[in-house]
């Protein structure tokens, strides 16, 4: 008869599990290893916590007629009136059209112009104009809408400069402000010239992580400027491009409260009446805090499932995602 | 040897015991003063320094310590709704009043004070506003709970223009609705430079608007049944009003830049610059307005043209321009009520005044005031308002202030053209016939929603959209009818008996 003999201390006694070290334990004894490191990240979770998750208690004034001195809790439930309310709105669909189409434009034209020109501030060899049309194109990123929209409207208003040099060489004044045909590309043009110089940084950080070996392979191969750009260039800002895609689509029902609510003026509502400044006049200008919140959940969740849609697609086609 | 953490730990009792002796001291400073917070809006600049030395010598004077917190008036209704959504208000909080659903709701759950035993307690408060108004402002148990800031009701616009210019082109200004196109299309040949006509927003032509017969985005009998009060967008003259307006966008006689620019004085600022040659202003800043102008054109003269037409007159305004509440979990009220008590009775000349010297001064024994333009920064008007709060009735409309207004600009001989002015426009009262408190449910369950989805579109793009048209509107009103309007008339209608022609100036 043969019998196997156990393994010197591993004898199993009567109603005993083996003694191996569990998933837990190693992650515990993984985790004390490298305490500090999760030390340095606490706060940031804590941050989370407190002003990212804990509001989202908040969220429960959507379903309820929100009575503000008998609190929160206190506060009858109203099931989805207010949901059936926004969306009974007979502006609810412009509202939606006008948020997508102006958030569509935005990617498709604003997305490529921080790539070109990182690529273009790329290819500067003099350092002092280098960083000196950093500078420049950084700046309007730190102005706020209020002072950058009065700039806009003192260049493109009924009385401002490029009015007064038209009429100035005997032409018609245009209303590019109340024009509904031109108000899209006013918001959408602007909103880029504020943007891409911040936009671009971190492609030209991303550029810099591109190993200078594969740019000498290509040009010994006999590559020009513009093919080390296709072949080497754009493959390696790919990854970075992706990611910021998909944020970007997480984004989509943001249009960008604060331009358009300093650019809107009731002329152009049927086309620049956003979600966010609807809600604004009716959520916060006349207190009914249930329905902004109600719209601020719809917009999550057309958030949350835009961006897991498009990490998804991404993945699939076999490009990096995030996550 | 003392450790590390014993080291700690005694640092930290001797911080927060140095802390403790702190703000003993600091109240021992100003011991036995009542102190409370007060949250207000400021029509003027938002340049408000706390403990100046006003605010020192009213709190020394009225024995108080008064934690002040203002708010710029453009944006006091939203910041004040986060305030309020929060629950946590100040011990005396600005607001719009049981007019404003909002407020009504708040008031109806518990957050404020009822007032009366102490308007019983302090007559001077009950006196300083008409009893027909604190009879309007009870709830349907009777109680007050609101102190209106009262305005009076007679705030005519007038329609100004440069009258040196008038002269110099031999323009006579209009008289009526009909020749008022052909004096602007003259204006704007002769000073080609200039815009002919400017005004800031639709509600500056309320003057005109009675013109057409119509007090402007008030209620009023229907032309069909007097017993019944329509919305203003419904009434047709209104309509009339705002394609004439339209009208004069088209042919450039109104400044291109109504609708667009979004600074409240925009329209004032291009008059008094010089850029413009009429203008529809407030009737009170025609002093200053003269002043202003004659630093950018010396011989610069402000003619005020007769109200248009046979119909033309003073669309008034209700008395009320928003006002205050007291928290219901203000710990001592009666220490406020005391306060505001003393405002009108023993510190009245303080309040009205302020310091001899710093604020006014006494010229052949009788007081001036001084105006803001000489007075110390730390006196001048946006120091003071924060710390305003009920100003009599009575008070509202001082002639004897306002002739030295023209006096300090310089032009004491307008005094009594712009005064005659006045009297003509408010000769002819065109008022809301709605109460204010006359509620409707559905209108503060869902108005606000009907006006924006229906409304907006038409009765805020009408003058500078030239596409917008009577049929436009016409579609506009059926919708929001449809969509509840109908009902919002009919529970007004009922909520409201009394229909005659309301009286907001005491005989």
């Amino acid at each position: 008869m043969t019998t196997t003999r156990p393994a010197a201390g591993s004898a199993i006694l009567p109603g005993r599990q083996p003694q191996r070290p569990g998933r837990f334990r190693k992650k515990y004894v993984e985790i004390w290893r490298y305490r500090w490191i999760y030390a340095m990240i606490l706060p940031t979770v804590i941050y989370f916590v407190i002003f990212a998750y804990l509001p989202m208690i908040g969220l429960q004034i959507a379903f309820k007629d929100y009575k503000v001195f008998r609190g929160m809790w206190e506060s009858p439930w109203v099931g989805f009136e207010h949901f059936e309310t926004m969306f009974a709105s007979e502006k609810f669909f412009e509202l939606i059209r006008n948020t997508l189409l102006i958030s569509f434009y935005r990617i498709l034209f604003g997305f490529p112009v921080p790539i070109i020109f990182a690529l273009l501030l790329n290819e500067v060899r003099r350092m002092w104009f280098k960083r000196s049309v950093q500078t420049v194109t950084y700046f309007p990123h730190f102005l706020s809408w209020v002072v950058f929209a009065g700039i806009v409207i003192n260049i493109l208003g009924p009385t401002g400069l490029l009015n007064t040099l038209i009429v100035e060489a005997g032409g018609e004044r245009v209303n590019f402000m109340t024009n509904p045909d031109l108000f899209r590309s006013v918001v959408v043009v602007t909103g880029i010239l504020k943007e891409f110089g911040w936009g671009a940084i971190i492609y030209l950080a991303a550029l810099s992580g591109i190993d200078p070996q594969l740019y000498e392979a290509a040009r010994v191969d006999g590559a020009g400027k513009l093919r080390q750009i296709w072949h080497v260039t754009l493959p390696g800002l790919r990854p970075v491009m992706a990611v910021l895609l998909v944020l970007s689509l997480g984004n989509l029902l943001d249009a960008g409260f604060d331009q358009i609510f300093q650019l809107q003026n009731a002329a152009v509502l049927e086309v620049g009446d956003i979600i966010d400044t609807y809600v604004y006049r009716i959520g916060l200008l006349e207190a009914q805090f249930e329905l902004a919140t109600a719209v601020g959940l719809f917009k999550g969740v057309v958030g949350l499932v835009m961006i897991v849609t498009a990490n998804h697609v991404l993945r699939r086609m076999g490009q990096r995602s995030i996550w | 040897m003392v450790n590390r953490r014993q080291f700690l730990t005694g640092a930290l009792l001797a911080t927060v015991t140095v802390s403790a002796c702190g703000s003993d001291s600091d109240e021992g400073g100003s011991e036995g003063r009542f102190s409370f917070t007060y949250l207000r809006p400021t029509w003027g600049p938002a340049t408000y320094t706390k403990d100046g030395p006003y605010e020192r010598a009213l709190e020394k004077r009225a024995n108080v310590d008064i934690e002040v917190q203002i708010i710029p008036v453009i944006d006091y209704d939203t910041k004040v709704n986060t305030i309020l959504a929060s629950g946590d208000i100040p011990d005396v909080i600005w607001g719009s009043g049981p007019t404003s659903a909002t407020w009504k709701e708040a008031q109806d759950e518990g957050a404020f004070l009822p007032i009366d035993e102490y308007l019983e307690q302090y007559p001077a408060i009950r006196e300083a506003v008409p009893e027909s108004i604190w009879k309007l402002l009870k709830d349907e148990n009777g109680d007050t709970y609101f102190i209106p800031n009262l305005i009076w009701p007679q705030v005519p616009f007038f329609l100004c223009y440069r009258e040196d210019l008038f002269e110099q082109a031999g323009i006579e200004p209009m008289t009526s609705l009909d020749d008022f196109a052909t004096v602007v299309s003259k204006v704007k040949q002769a000073f080609p430079d200039l815009v002919p006509f400017t005004m800031g927003y639709e509600w500056s032509a309320k003057e005109i608007a009675t013109s057409f017969g119509v007090a402007m985005f008030g209620w009023e009998p229907s032309p069909d049944d007097p017993e019944r009060l329509i919305p203003w967008f419904m009434k047709e003259p209104e309509v009339d009003l705002y394609f004439w307006l339209q009208d004069l966008h088209k042919r450039g006689l109104l400044d291109p830049d109504y609708g667009v620019n979004k600074e409240p004085n925009f329209a004032d600022d291009k008059f008094k610059g010089g850029k413009a040659a009429m203008v529809i202003t407030h009737w009170g800043t025609i002093a200053g307005a003269t002043a202003q102008l004659r630093t950018v054109a010396p011989n610069g003269s402000i003619g005020v043209v007769s109200p248009l037409g046979e119909l033309g007159g003073n669309r008034l305004v209700f008395p009320i321009d928003r006002g205050f509440y007291v928290s219901a979990r203000m710990e001592n009220p009666d220490g406020f009520f005391k306060f505001l008590n003393w405002t009108l009775t023993d510190g009245s000349d303080f309040r009205r005044w302020g310091i001899e010297g710093k604020t006014y001064r006494v010229k052949n024994g009788v007081k001036q005031p001084i105006p803001d333009t000489e007075r110390d920064k730390a006196y001048q008007g946006p120091q003071i308002e924060p710390l305003s709060f009920l100003g009599p009735f009575s008070e509202k409309l001082d002639w004897d202030q306002a002739k030295l207004g023209f006096e300090a600009a310089g032009i004491p001989d307008r005094f009594e053209y712009v005064k005659g002015k006045f009297e003509e426009y408010t000769a002819k009262e065109y008022p809301d016939y709605r109460d204010p408190t006359a509620r409707s449910e559905t209108e503060d369950k869902k108005g606000t929603q009907l006006y924006e989805d229906y409304l907006k579109k038409v009765a805020e793009s009408t003058i500078s959209d030239h596409s917008v048209t009577r049929d436009d509107w016409r579609r506009a009103v059926e919708k929001w009818r449809a969509a509840g309007g109908d009902q919002i008339i009919d529970e007004v209608n009922t909520a409201q008996k009394d229909k005659s022609k309301p009286r907001y100036i005491p005989q």
